[in-house]
C-alpha cells in the first residue's frame, strides 16, 4: 500500500513489471498476466464490448509478432499497453469515435458522491451511474481518455503513462487534468 | 489565490501530489469563494467515480482465442514469423557461393585482394546466419503453440 502524503489517500501498490526485465517473455504467460489489462483499457478507450475483443485480439497478435524482437531492454508491460493505445488510437480513427471540446468547462457541474447507507435501489443508480461515465471516457479525446484509463483501472504513476503514451510527465498531468475537466462537463450535459 | 490556481491545486490534490501548507491554502479559499467549494466537491465526487468505475472480466472465449494466437499466426499474411527462416536460407545461399568462389579462385590464381574480399564475405554471412540474435533458440523459442 502507498500512503499520500499530501492527500492523505492510501492507495494500493501499482503492479509493476520488473521482473521481465533481461529475460524473454512466454507469450501465454503474458497472456495470462494481461490480457484482463489490455481488454479493459481497451473497452474504457473503445466503450463498447465487440470493438475491445477486436482491439485485444489485434494487441495480442502484435504482441505475438514482435516477441522474437523483444531484447528485454524496456519494461514488457510498458511495451504491451503501448500497443494497446496505438491499436485503440487506430480503432477509434476508423470507427470515428466522436470526442467532446472542453469549450464547456466553466458550467458547474454537480456530482453527488454516493451515500455509504444506500439501499439497493440506489445502489443500481450508483451501477447506472458508473457505466454512464465508463462510456463517457470513451468519448474523451485518446490522450485523455488513455491517461485516465491507465491512472485509474491501471493505477499507474505520471512516470509509467508518460512511458506508455511517450509523452513528457506535464503533458500527463494536463491530459489527467483536461480530462477531468471534461468529464466533469459532460455529466452536467448527460445529466436527465 | 486565484480560482484558476485553486483548481490547478484541486487537480494536483487528486493526482496526490500537494503539501499540507497548500491543503491549508485551498482551505482559506474555499471558505470565501462558494464556486471553488462547489468546484472541489464536484471535482472529488468525480474522482471517487472513477476509482470505482466496473472493471469487466474478459470474455473467456476471448482468452481462448488469444491462448491460439500461436497455431493461427502463421497462417495470416500479416505475420513475420517466416522472416528469421527465410534471411537466414537467403544468407546461407549467398555465402556459400561466396567461399565458392573463393576456393575456385585459389585454385586459377586469381588476385589475392578478390580472394580476400570474397573470403571474408563468405565468412561473415556464415557467421551472422549462425550467430545474429534473431536465429538464437532463445528467441525464437517462446513462439509456437504449447
Amino acid at each position: 500500500m502507498i500512503l499520500d502524503a499530501g492527500s492523505c489517500r492510501i492507495r494500493p501498490m501499482p503492479e509493476t513489471d520488473s521482473r521481465h526485465y533481461g529475460r524473454p517473455p512466454d507469450y501465454q504467460t503474458l497472456v495470462a498476466e494481461f490480457a484482463d489489462r489490455v481488454y479493459r483499457q481497451a473497452l474504457r478507450m473503445l466503450g463498447l464490448r465487440q470493438d475491445a475483443e477486436d482491439a485485444t485480439q489485434e494487441v495480442f497478435l502484435k504482441v505475438f509478432n514482435g516477441l522474437p524482437r523483444f531484447r528485454g531492454e524496456s519494461d514488457i508491460g510498458t511495451w504491451i499497453f503501448r500497443i494497446t493505445f496505438n491499436v485503440c488510437v487506430t480503432l477509434r480513427q476508423r470507427k470515428k469515435i466522436q470526442s467532446v471540446s472542453l469549450d464547456d468547462t466553466d458550467r458547474l457541474g454537480s456530482l453527488d458522491p454516493p451515500d455509504p447507507s444506500s439501499g439497493p435501489d440506489e445502489i443500481l443508480a450508483e451501477g447506472e451511474r458508473l457505466e454512464r461515465l465508463a462510456l463517457l471516457v470513451a468519448r474523451l479525446p485518446e490522450r485523455e481518455a488513455a491517461a485516465i484509463t491507465l491512472f485509474y483501472s491501471g493505477q499507474k504513476s505520471y512516470e509509467e503513462i508518460s512511458r506508455i503514451l511517450g509523452i513528457p510527465p506535464g503533458s500527463v498531468a494536463t491530459a489527467l487534468h483536461n480530462g477531468r475537466r471534461r468529464l466533469r462537463a459532460m455529466l452536467k450535459e448527460d445529466r436527465p | 489565490m486565484t480560482c484558476e490556481e485553486f483548481e490547478e491545486l484541486v487537480q494536483r490534490s487528486l493526482d496526490g501530489s500537494i503539501s499540507r501548507s497548500d491543503h491549508a491554502r485551498m482551505d482559506a479559499h474555499t471558505q470565501i469563494c462558494p464556486q471553488c467549494m462547489e468546484l472541489k466537491r464536484s471535482l472529488a465526487a468525480l474522482d471517487h467515480d472513477l476509482w470505482n468505475l466496473p472493471q469487466p472480466e474478459i470474455p473467456m472465449s476471448l482468452m481462448k482465442a488469444l491462448e491460439q494466437i500461436p497455431a493461427s499466426a502463421p497462417a495470416l499474411g500479416g505475420s513475420l514469423s517466416w522472416k528469421p527462416e527465410l534471411l537466414r536460407a537467403s544468407l546461407l545461399a549467398v555465402g556459400g557461393l561466396c567461399l565458392a568462389l573463393f576456393f575456385d579462385q585459389l585454385q586459377t590464381e586469381w588476385r589475392a585482394l578478390g580472394q580476400l574480399v570474397l573470403g571474408t564475405g563468405g565468412f561473415f554471412l556464415f557467421s551472422l546466419s549462425v550467430l545474429h540474435p534473431i536465429f538464437l533458440p532463445a528467441a525464437s523459442g517462446s513462439r509456437g503453440p504449447r
